[in-house]
């Protein structure tokens, strides 16, 4: 029996893009073929990486931050996991400095003990570690460090419990209650307290200053790991868009890899390319978070065995399944079998724009009253996609895409950079990296016959 | 009332969207701004059904009224089209920051998106627009919305933007508005927007009424100030005006439109209705005077004419109108020119010779409007009206010099000039691409000093990016050879531009040949006319050049010639000081200074007699000093310097003072340490002061770092304390300097000197300023391997101790 308009709303639903993987959530997610996480979560477990510090880098929507929210969930009960979310804490995050970010290490690990394992770090050690700060911070910008403590934010998984994603909402709806309209003016978070980004003076490695600060932050993962062994997640860095910025914080300096604690920070998508990739690998262990690969390279120069595509291609059925199984409908009653995999090469293996091509062609059905997702549907649902990318597509980005899909590169500088993080471009690894335009782009649309 | 919207894909993926999930959902609708307010009406109406709309107006309340949204209805947000592009960019990046917050919200935002905003957004906000369920582009044909309420809108946009735009301190405003007060003829003080109420500013019903009166406060106001003050006019006219213009040049649909909207309303009588003001009859006479005064009727006109041809008796009573409206002394200009338009109306050439009338706008506006057009695309259609804009800016062209017509094969020479001119206008520099169009089309003509002057365009273009363009002054030469002899100045140009662009070390001889053919024809010329200065620039030239190739004494001699032409024709004294200059400069490297003071001493009295507007007179009193000290004359050059400390002084110039302190304190300092040091503290809380106020900058770090260096260095010599303080405050401020501007060497030198300074006294300071200054000196290969060894020594006596 097809499906009805009440299915494909409940369909519908479960395929917002706007919703991170919560706890609760993760018998939606599909492990990828290669799971970074797990692998991390392995080699702690084994020993091997006991100081181990990653730099997991991937396109928008690959999912690096629920890597990090599954990698939270795996080692939730054998570490204390401090989360760390630098997007939030900062005003500009291409800005901030390896110094800010020791501090908000330093300052997360102190209130995950305190919150988590009513554990209160030793007031001397706290203090140590703002004053550390302080003497590194610009005095022209005349800012207290004490508008700064309260500026370090967490990053969500540490907020929720199990269950309770629903929780955190009506929570912020009851602050409204209270409150009245939140007021949220320039230049601060959420949880309140100045931004960081830009404020600590110019420092190079092996300034006493610098040194200091590592050694407090140390000092309070050290006192923590009485309770547990601290495993520290950080993300937003993978928001970085100046290439400087990215070079100093993990090519250049290595400030970034002196806590004494396992550590992964999420990077930006430029460190796929070969130079800053390489350049990186002096301090970090690297995971490249790829995409699925659902189609075969579109370079010739480059080879994917079959049997990796369809791996890629079973595991996006399988995201498809779990949402069709949490809608309460049959994936082969929604889809008819050309329609699915029609859809799953349009994704090029991005999870959210498989997402939003389900979401987008369960309108179209819901539109035609139709009661199963067909080809032409399929068809429909894609090409709207693929105008999105037109809206911003000029000959410059083109010409990139083109030069990607013969070459299975980039070509380097702006453009290519561009492309990368507006997701034109989709980088893939099969022990070697290459790139694709994305497939629900259509190249051939303005070319000259 | 829906049927545009209700019939297009766009529309019904979003109402079925809201029909599955009336809770947050984020739909982008990305189009011109005009079209925000409009659009997102009539989709309100369309989808009653799912709620209410509630109003959300970023350039109003930034993101606050949005965030603390709760639903339910439809959330109608927009304002980015509202606000200059730096202030949206940024409400995107906290749009961006904040998104979690829109959990809440848990009702359906509708946003506009400007066409020219959304890859800004994508870049500030990429979060915010992933979360999004579509983007959909709206075309001006998806909505039903009349010209006149299109002008109106679009009215409103540019000059909410622009008011925004505008500096504080002249502007009044929207958002401080309901803040002020006026002072009525009584004396008494009452809130201006309850004075713009009794002065009859039309209220509109709705959302809008406040913000209508709000900007009608703005028009009168920033009208009144500027009445008061004669000033230029108020905000609101002179957008209305840029409007027009741009929608007469315009080939944008939405702004063509725009443009019969505003037409249809002035001749209805509604302007009123578009500029959400009541005009008054005063008011109205005084605009309408104002329109005849500056001609922008004829832009009106102009508009009206590209859009849809009028009959020539009608512009005639028009124009007439106008005239009559017009009794000021002004009027005369304006009647003069509208007899001429309509002159070229009758002609048929009321396309864009109509437009001449907005001459004094498009000097500014039309150039760069061109330029942009050009840099844009590049086509030769482009620079085609660019030509025209060009043409229609500049007052002084003839028109009949200029070919009627731009298709007609014939005129492509005289195009291609104006090509040429419109190229080297634009900033005052070179457009290369125009440059490129007008070198294209004057290639397939015969060969033109045109097409010379802009194949020497192109090369110095070129030659600024740091490309050899040196082909460009090659086919210069050439072109330049096959013109008739009276066009010789641009083969002397073009010699001269090649001898000097050729790369000297292995081309000197071909750089002579040709600097010399350009002398030979410059100087038949002279002959024939007199005219000298070419030829003194050439023979200084060919000094240069010779100097280029370390052939000094013939450089010397070559510009003695020069020199000796200068003085004997009394050619202006511009040129003698760039003689002389020259000169000197040759004597001092060719070691020769006792022969170059006497005529320093002239250049400098030649200089101070000829003292260019806005040079400082400190500063070439000081290049002076600094001139007669590398002469060895040290007590002329100290006296000299105090005399430009003492002028540089009375005209407060800080950073010249600093540096002219400093200067003289180096001069003194083995010799007179206790003026050296007392001059230094004057200089150094300059340097302090100047860090604090300007934010730290390499070469002023340095300079500071300098000057405490110094100052050690003098208190040490005097055994007064003060100096290891002095050093390790110059230390740090050269370690903050950033890496890729670190000077080593002062670095290093610095830590040496502390070095020496604490080796008795606090032996593991001392080490540790070595150890850094050895760390250091491997950066330094010039100094071989003099420096670490010395080091390496000092370390180890240091140990040995």
């Amino acid at each position: 029996m097809g499906l009805t308009l009440t299915d494909w709303q409940r369909l519908y639903r479960l395929c917002d893009p706007k919703e991170r993987l919560h706890f609760d959530e993760l018998e939606l997610f599909v492990e990828r073929p290669d799971s970074v996480a797990r692998k991390i979560a392995s080699s702690l477990r084994r020993g091997f990486d006991a100081q181990g510090k990653w730099i997991i880098c991937g396109s928008v929507g690959t999912g690096k931050s629920t890597e990090l929210t599954k990698l939270a969930q795996i080692a939730w009960n054998d570490a204390m996991v401090i989360g760390v979310d630098l997007w939030q804490a900062s005003a500009r995050i291409d800005e901030i400095s390896a110094a800010e970010i020791l501090f908000c290490i330093g300052m997360a690990a102190t209130r995950v003990a305190s919150d988590r394992y009513g554990h209160r770090v030793s007031p001397e050690r706290i203090k140590q570690l703002e004053s550390a700060f302080a003497g590194l911070l610009d005095q022209r910008h005349g800012i207290q460090i004490t508008d700064l403590v309260e500026g370090v934010a967490l990053l969500g998984f540490d907020l929720l419990a199990p269950g309770s994603s629903k929780a955190a909402k009506s929570g912020l709806q009851a602050l409204r209650a209270t409150t009245g309209s939140p007021e949220l003016p320039l230049g601060t978070a959420k949880m309140g307290g100045a931004k960081l980004g830009g404020l600590t003076r110019p420092l190079k490695e092996g300034d006493p200053a610098y040194e200091l600060l590592a050694y407090a932050v140390d000092s309070i993962l050290d006192e923590v790991r009485s309770i547990r062994e601290p495993l520290i997640l950080v993300d937003g860095l993978d928001k970085l868009t100046k290439i400087e910025a990215i070079r100093e914080l993990f090519a250049t300096s290595r400030m970034l890899a002196r806590p004494r604690a396992p550590l992964v920070y999420t990077g930006p998508v430029t460190l796929m390319l070969a130079a800053e990739w390489s350049a990186a690998s002096n301090y970090f262990d690297r995971a490249r978070l790829t995409n699925l690969v659902v189609n075969p390279p579109t370079s010739p120069t480059r080879h994917a065995p079959a049997e990796l595509v369809e791996q890629g291609r079973a595991a996006a059925r399988g995201v498809i399944a779990r949402r069709c199984e949490a809608a309460r409908v049959a994936l082969d009653a929604a889809f008819t079998g050309d329609a699915l995999e029609f859809i799953i090469t349009k994704s090029g293996g991005l999870n959210r724009q498989l997402l939003n091509l389900v979401r987008e062609a369960t309108k179209q059905a819901g539109m035609d009253e139709r009661d199963v997702i067909d080809l032409d549907l399929a068809r429909r649902a894609c090409n709207e996609w693929g105008k999105e990318f037109e809206i911003t597509m000029t000959g410059a980005r083109r010409e990139e895409l083109e030069y990607i899909q013969q070459h299975g590169e980039p070509s380097g500088g702006a453009v290519s950079h561009e492309l990368m993080l507006w997701n034109y471009a989709v980088p893939y690894a099969n022990g070697e990296l290459w790139f694709a335009p994305n497939p629900v782009i259509d190249l051939d649309r303005h070319r000259a016959p | 009332m829906t049927g545009g919207l209700a019939a297009t894909s766009w529309f019904r993926r979003l109402e079925i969207a809201l029909q599955f999930d009336a809770g947050l959902e984020i739909m982008l609708l990305v189009g011109p701004g005009p079209l925000a307010r409009p659009v997102l009406g009539q989709l309100a109406h369309a989808l009653a059904r799912f709620g209410a709309p509630v109003w959300h107006r970023l350039d109003h309340e930034g993101l606050d009224s949005l965030l603390g949204a709760t639903g339910p209805g439809l959330q109608l947000v927009h304002g980015f089209e509202r606000m200059p592009r730096e202030r949206a960019s940024d409400l995107a990046a906290r749009l961006n920051l904040n998104r979690d917050v829109l959990l809440g919200v848990g009702a359906p935002i509708l946003m506009w998106v400007p066409d020219d905003f959304y890859e800004e957004l994508l870049t500030q906000a990429p979060d915010f627009v992933a979360w999004r369920s579509q983007v959909s582009v709206v075309g001006l044909d998806d909505v039903e919305l009349d010209d006149v309420e299109l002008a109106r809108e679009a009215v409103l946009v540019d000059a909410l933007t622009q008011l925004e735009r505008r500096p504080d301190d002249e502007r009044l405003g929207l958002r401080i508005l309901p803040e002020l007060e006026v002072e009525l003829p009584s004396g008494e003080r009452a809130p201006l927007l309850e004075w713009a109420r009794t002065q009859g500013a039309a209220c509109l019903d709705g959302e809008t009424a406040n913000m209508t009166l709000m900007r009608w406060c703005a028009w009168r106001s920033a009208r009144d100030a500027e009445q008061s003050e004669a000033m230029s006019i108020p905000v609101l006219l002179s957008r209305f005006d840029v409007m027009l213009a741009r929608a007469a040049i315009s080939s944008s649909g939405v702004e063509q439109r725009v443009s019969r909207g505003l037409w249809q309303a002035w001749t209805d009588g509604d302007l009123e209705m578009i500029l959400d003001i009541r005009l008054t009859p005063a008011l109205h006479g005084q605009w309408t005077t104002w329109l005849g005064h500056n001609g922008s009727l004829a832009w009106v006109q102009g508009a009206h004419v590209r859009v849809a041809p009028l009959q020539d008796s009608q512009i005639e009573h028009m124009c007439t109108a106008a005239l009559a409206e017009s009794p000021t002394q002004e009027s005369v200009r304006c009647k003069e020119w509208l007899e001429t338009m309509m002159v070229y109306i009758r002609e048929d050439m009321r396309d864009w010779r109509i437009a001449r009338g907005s001459i004094q706008y498009l000097t500014s506006f039309g150039r760069r409007e061109a330029a942009d057009r050009v840099r844009r695309s590049g086509h030769r259609r482009d620079i085609m009206n660019a030509i025209r804009y060009y043409f229609i800016a500049r007052d002084e062209v003839d028109i009949k010099e200029i070919a009627p017509h731009f298709d007609n094969p014939e005129n492509i020479p005289g195009i291609a000039q104006i090509a040429f001119k419109l190229a080297r206008h634009v900033d005052a520099g070179f457009d290369s691409q125009l440059l490129d169009g007008c070198v294209s089309i004057l290639r397939d003509i015969e060969p033109s000093p045109t097409l010379v002057d802009a194949l020497l365009g192109k090369y110095h273009i070129e030659a600024v990016d740091g490309r050899d363009g040196i082909n460009h002054a090659r086919e210069a030469v050439s072109v330049a050879r096959g013109l008739p002899p009276e066009h010789y100045a641009h083969l002397v140009a073009a010699l001269r531009t090649l001898a000097l662009g050729l790369p000297l070390t292995n081309q000197c001889e071909e750089s002579l040949h040709l600097i010399n053919e350009a002398i030979s024809l410059s100087t038949t010329h002279v002959q024939t006319t007199g005219a000298i200065t070419q030829l003194i620039t050439l023979i200084q030239t060919k000094a240069e050049i010779l100097d280029d190739a370390d052939r000094l004494d013939e450089a010397i001699a070559a510009n003695a010639e020069a020199l000796g032409l200068v003085r004997a024709k009394h050619a202006d004294s511009s040129l003698l000081i760039g003689v002389l200059k020259q000169h000197v400069s040759l004597l001092v490297r060719a070691e020769r200074s006792k022969e170059a003071l006497p005529l320093q001493r002239l250049l400098h009295q030649i200089r101070l007699a000829n003292l260019p507007r806005g040079e400082q007179l400190g500063n070439l009193v000081m290049e002076h000093a600094r001139f007669l000290y590398r002469a060895g004359e040290h007590e002329e050059a100290i006296a000299t310097q105090t005399k430009a400390i003492d002028l540089m002084r009375s005209v407060e110039s800080p950073h010249d003072l600093a540096v002219g302190l400093g200067t003289l304190s180096v001069w003194l300092m083995t010799s007179h340490q206790e003026k050296a040091i007392a001059l230094l503290d004057e200089c150094i809380p300059l340097l302090r002061s100047e860090l604090a106020d300007d934010g730290p900058y390499p070469a002023l770090q340095r300079r500071l770092g300098d000057a405490l260096v110094q100052r050690a260095t003098c208190l040490h010599a005097l055994a007064r304390p003060g100096a290891r303080e002095a050093l390790e405050e110059a230390i740090a401020i050269y370690e903050a300097v950033q890496p890729r501007h670190l000077d080593f060497a002062s670095l290093a030198t610095a830590l040496e000197q502390l070095g020496d300074l604490t080796q008795t006294s606090d032996p593991s300071a001392a080490r540790a300023a070595y150890a850094r200054a050895l760390e250091l000196s491997h950066a330094l290969p010039s100094r071989g391997e003099a420096l670490p060894r010395a080091l390496e020594h000092k370390l180890r006596a240091l140990a040995d101790a």
